[in-house]
Formats: C-alpha cells, sequence, structure tokens
C-alpha cells in the first residue's frame, strides 16, 4: 500500500511508539529516523521533518529521550537516545498497542479468530 | 520557498526567542541531508533545495508545535506555595502585635511587599544569555550589588558589639552568601578548562572569603568558605574540568577541615561557660518567629516551632529533590548555588543562636521575621527564592550548548 493513501491517524497515535523503538535499538539523528522507518516499514511510513521534530522535543522534554552533540563526517548532528524512564514508557506503550492490535485483529477476524 | 523564508517561518511561531537558534541548526541540516539525498538522485542544486524544503511539512504547523514543547512555564504551584509560607509570617507578625504596630513593623510589611515584586520580576524575567556571556559582566554585577548592600548596611543596619563595624549587617552577609549562585555561574563558563581557570575561580572565591573577614566574625567567614567549596566540589565532581580531582578534592577541602578544627576549642569554651544556653534564651526573647510564637501561644507555641522547623526542614529536601530533576547544567548549579545559600545562612543563624554569631542577625529563610538592613536581607531572600523560579522555569528550554565556555568564546 502507499504511504499517502494510508490513513495518517493510524500513524499518528503510534509514532511515538515507532520512535521510541528505534532508539532503543541504537542512537540515531533526525534525518536517519525518517530513512530507517521508511525503509524497515518498506515505505508505508512517510514521516515528514515537520512532525517528527516537535515529537522529538517534546519526548526530550518529558525526559524520555536525551539529546547531544557529536561530529561525524565533517558534520555536527543533533543525537537522540532513549533514558531509562524512555524504556519504561516504551513498554508500557508496546503493552498498550499489543492490546489494541489483538481487539482489531479480534474484531476484523470475526469469530472465526475467537477460536483460533 | 527559500530555506531561509521556511526556517523564519517556523521561528516565528515560537516564542521563545533563545532556542530559535538550536532548531534553526537542526532543521538546516536536515534539509542538507535531504538536498544532498536528492542530489543523488540526480537533480540539480536548486531542484534538490526546493524539494527537500518542500519534504520538511507546513513550516507554520512544524513552528506551531514546537512554540507549545517550547513555552516556558512557571510553576504556579511552588510560587504560591513560596508566597504561601511568607502570608504566614506575616499573619504572625500582625496577630503578635494586635494592629498596634511600631514605626519599623508597618515598615516590615512594605519590604515584604517590595521583596514579593522582587520574587515575581526575577521569576517572569526574561532571559538573555548576553548577561552571562562573559564573565567581566558577572563580575560586575557581583560588585555593584556589594556597593549597594554595603551602603544599606553602612546606613541602615545595627553595629555589632566588639567589631564596631556596620558592615557585618544581615543584608551584606546575605549578599556574600547568595553570591554563590552566581559563583556556580562562573564555574560553568570556565568548564571543560584545566588548572588555571580552577585557579581562576579560586582566586573569585578567596576575594568573596576575604570580603566576608571584614565583619571580624570567624564562624561567618567559615560559612562563606564551606559555601565555595560545596559548589566547586559539586564541579570538579561532574568532571567539569581536566585536573586530576581526587588530588584537587583532597587539596580543597583541608582548608574548611583546617578551620574546623580552629573552632573546636571555641565550642568547647562556649559550652564550658554555658553560653549556648544564654544566647538560645536571648534569641527567643527577640521578636523573631520563635519568641513571637511563644508568647502568642504559651506553651502551644513549641509545637508551633516544631512545625516551622519541620517545614523549613521539608521546603529544603523538596529542593534538593527538585534540582535533580533539573536536566540543564546551568539552571541546575544555579539551583544548587541558591539552596546552598539558604543552608548556609540557616548554619549560621543556628551558629548566631548559640553565641558564635551576632544574635540579631539571624535569619532562618522560609521562617524569620526579619527587621534588619532596611529590607535589604529580605530583598536577597526574594532575589534567590525568584532566581530559582527563573532557573526551574527555563530548564527544559535553555539549549545545552547556549552558555559558551571560555574555550569557545
Amino acid at each position: 500500500m502507499e504511504a499517502n493513501k494510508l490513513d495518517k491517524s493510524l500513524l499518528s497515535g503510534s509514532t511515538t511508539l515507532l520512535l521510541l523503538q528505534l532508539l532503543s535499538e541504537r542512537e540515531m539523528y533526525g534525518y536517519e529516523m525518517i530513512e530507517t522507518l521508511r525503509d524497515r516499514s518498506q515505505n508505508v511510513f512517510e514521516l515528514k521533518a515537520g512532525t517528527l521534530y516537535p515529537l522529538l522535543h517534546g519526548l526530550e522534554e518529558k525526559g524520555f529521550l536525551e539529546a547531544y552533540e557529536r561530529e561525524a563526517g565533517g558534520k555536527t548532528r543533533k543525537y537522540y537516545r532513549i533514558t531509562k524512564k524512555g524504556h519504561r514508557h516504551l513498554d508500557g506503550k508496546k503493552e498498550e498497542w499489543e492490546t489494541y492490535e489483538t481487539a482489531v485483529r479480534r474484531v476484523l477476524g470475526g469469530p472465526a479468530y475467537e477460536g483460533s | 520557498m527559500k530555506v531561509h523564508e521556511y526556517l523564519k517561518t517556523v521561528e516565528e511561531q515560537i516564542r521563545c526567542k533563545s532556542i530559535w537558534e538550536d532548531i534553526r541548526t537542526e532543521l538546516l541540516g536536515h534539509i542538507e541531508e535531504d538536498t544532498e539525498y536528492f542530489r543523488r538522485k540526480g537533480m540539480s542544486r536548486e531542484e534538490a533545495v526546493e524539494r527537500a524544503v518542500e519534504e520538511m511539512g507546513d513550516p507554520v504547523e512544524t513552528g506551531i508545535e514546537l512554540d507549545k514543547v517550547h513555552r516556558t512555564r512557571l510553576d504556579v504551584k511552588l510560587l504560591l506555595f513560596f508566597i504561601g509560607i511568607d502570608l504566614l509570617t506575616v499573619v504572625l507578625a500582625i496577630a503578635y502585635f494586635k494592629g498596634e504596630m511600631p514605626d519599623d513593623v508597618s515598615k516590615y510589611m512594605l519590604w515584604r511587599g517590595t521583596g514579593l515584586f522582587f520574587l515575581l520580576m526575577f521569576s517572569f524575567g526574561g532571559y538573555r544569555k548576553e548577561y552571562f556571556s562573559k564573565p567581566y559582566q558577572l563580575w560586575l554585577l557581583f560588585f555593584i550589588i556589594s556597593a549597594v548592600f554595603m551602603m544599606i548596611s553602612v546606613f541602615g543596619g545595627a553595629a555589632v558589639e566588639d567589631s564596631g563595624f556596620h558592615l557585618t549587617d544581615m543584608a551584606y552577609q546575605t549578599m556574600l552568601f547568595s553570591n554563590v549562585a552566581g559563583f556556580g555561574g562562573l564555574a560553568f563558563y570556565y568548564r571543560k578548562g584545566g588548572y588555571g581557570e580552577v585557579r581562576r575561580l579560586l582566586a573569585i572565591a578567596g576575594v568573596v572569603c576575604l570580603l566576608s573577614m571584614i565583619s571580624r566574625q570567624y564562624f561567618f567567614t567559615f560559612m562563606v568558605v564551606l559555601a565555595h567549596v560545596i559548589i566547586l566540589t559539586i564541579a570538579v565532581r561532574r568532571g567539569w574540568f581536566r585536573i586530576k580531582r581526587r588530588e584537587f578534592l583532597i587539596k580543597l577541602w583541608s582548608l574548611p577541615g583546617l578551620l574546623a578544627l580552629f573552632g573546636v576549642p571555641m565550642v568547647y569554651r562556649a559550652i564550658r561557660d554555658h553560653r549556648i544556653a544564654q544566647s538560645v534564651r536571648k534569641y527567643l526573647d527577640m521578636d523573631d518567629t520563635p519568641g513571637m510564637l511563644l508568647r502568642l501561644f504559651g506553651s502551644a507555641g513549641i509545637l508551633g516551632i516544631f512545625v516551622m522547623i519541620l517545614l523549613i526542614i521539608g521546603v529544603f529536601l523538596w529542593m534538593l529533590y527538585d534540582i535533580r530533576k533539573l536536566t540543564n547544567q546551568y539552571c541546575n548549579i544555579i539551583c544548587t548555588g541558591v539552596l546552598t545559600a539558604f543552608s548556609m545562612m540557616v548554619l549560621y543563624s543556628l551558629l548566631a543562636m548559640m553565641g558564635f554569631g551576632d544574635i540579631s542577625q539571624v535569619f532562618f529563610p522560609f521562617f524569620s521575621v526579619n527587621r534588619f538592613s532596611n529590607g535589604g536581607a529580605l530583598y536577597l531572600y526574594y532575589i534567590l527564592l525568584g532566581t530559582f523560579l527563573h532557573m526551574h522555569r527555563h530548564d527544559k528550554v535553555l539549549p545545552k550548548a547556549e552558555l559558551p565556555t571560555k574555550r569557545a568564546a
């Protein structure tokens, strides 16, 4: 499915979860996060920079992320890393997502899913 | 849309200007990365830049969202809490004097009002990085404030027994304690330096300690030394300087250690001569909060004193807990300086109560009804509280790299 055909509200609710998951694997800068998200989702999740940065700054403000500057290849980039508090939040979000996903599948799959 | 137009539009939506540069750098970096990507896809430079800006999304929406995150928020609950504690002491003073206010009590109410104005002024004041960008400005500020409070002390303060100096007045003493917060700011500025920068900080602390000696009160000077040593220790332990930490800290603490040894015989003599009990009784006879509570409520006043002591301890512990949550190192060290200044005031007041200082200058933050210094001590107390609230408010929005180090400058 093309990214622009996907209902945006489906993505917006889970962006925090996706970003925290990416950063739980390794430290990244903004551009890298967008690229990784696009590649891993096979072009389904096309996050705009204008959406990403306010979200990252908000997560930093809440203490879920920490930012620092690092020089690489002659460029100074702002990297983000997840904090302990962020890890705890991610675990909670994952549980929420799993409950939601199961519920949606149950509804979509009908009685057949219930029995499986 | 051109790059600068995009960035300008984003910035225009954000009210907190101190964050502009950080956001601009981050967004510009993103546009450059995206431009390179489109260049690799075969686009011309102009086309690639235009496409990269387009990919960023709506600048107004982005700016509005960033503004929501970076809005400075005054902790209203904290402000109301501080004002509430203040009102308690004001109500106590009104109840104690039962409307027959001596002239200095009316003045006291006026000072409280002016102090509250200072508190709000310092809490709401806008952050200006240029004030802190050069240490000589901090020095200048320090000397101006010193001069003002020396004048207040000379013309408004009470002479102190044995010394004959008016300069030992509480306003001047509080000023020297409150300098500790500024000293924390300087330590932050000189971070990433070596022994040279640390020596410079020691020289600054040395000047302040020498200024404190004018009071000819041994324990007061000891407190000033101790306060500066605490701040420098915190800075060194955070790894701000390229020095051998352990070796330096041992040398640093040898000074207050040595001074404390000199103090032991003084304390011993005071206990032997029963001076402590006499001095405490003398303090309770004064019109400060404990004495007023005792005279107003009799033996129930003891409970009141106990509750107020618990309140001060609670506020101090809470401040300590709150400082640990501050993520910005600059805000953190300034607030630590404020807490250290308050702690030194309490320690000095306890020592003065026990006869090791001038009893008339006892001032417990959040507790005392201080009526000396033409309100000078109160003003400094409020300024310190305002600074604490101000730093608290800016902690999340101050860019980490905004304040230059000596090297960067």
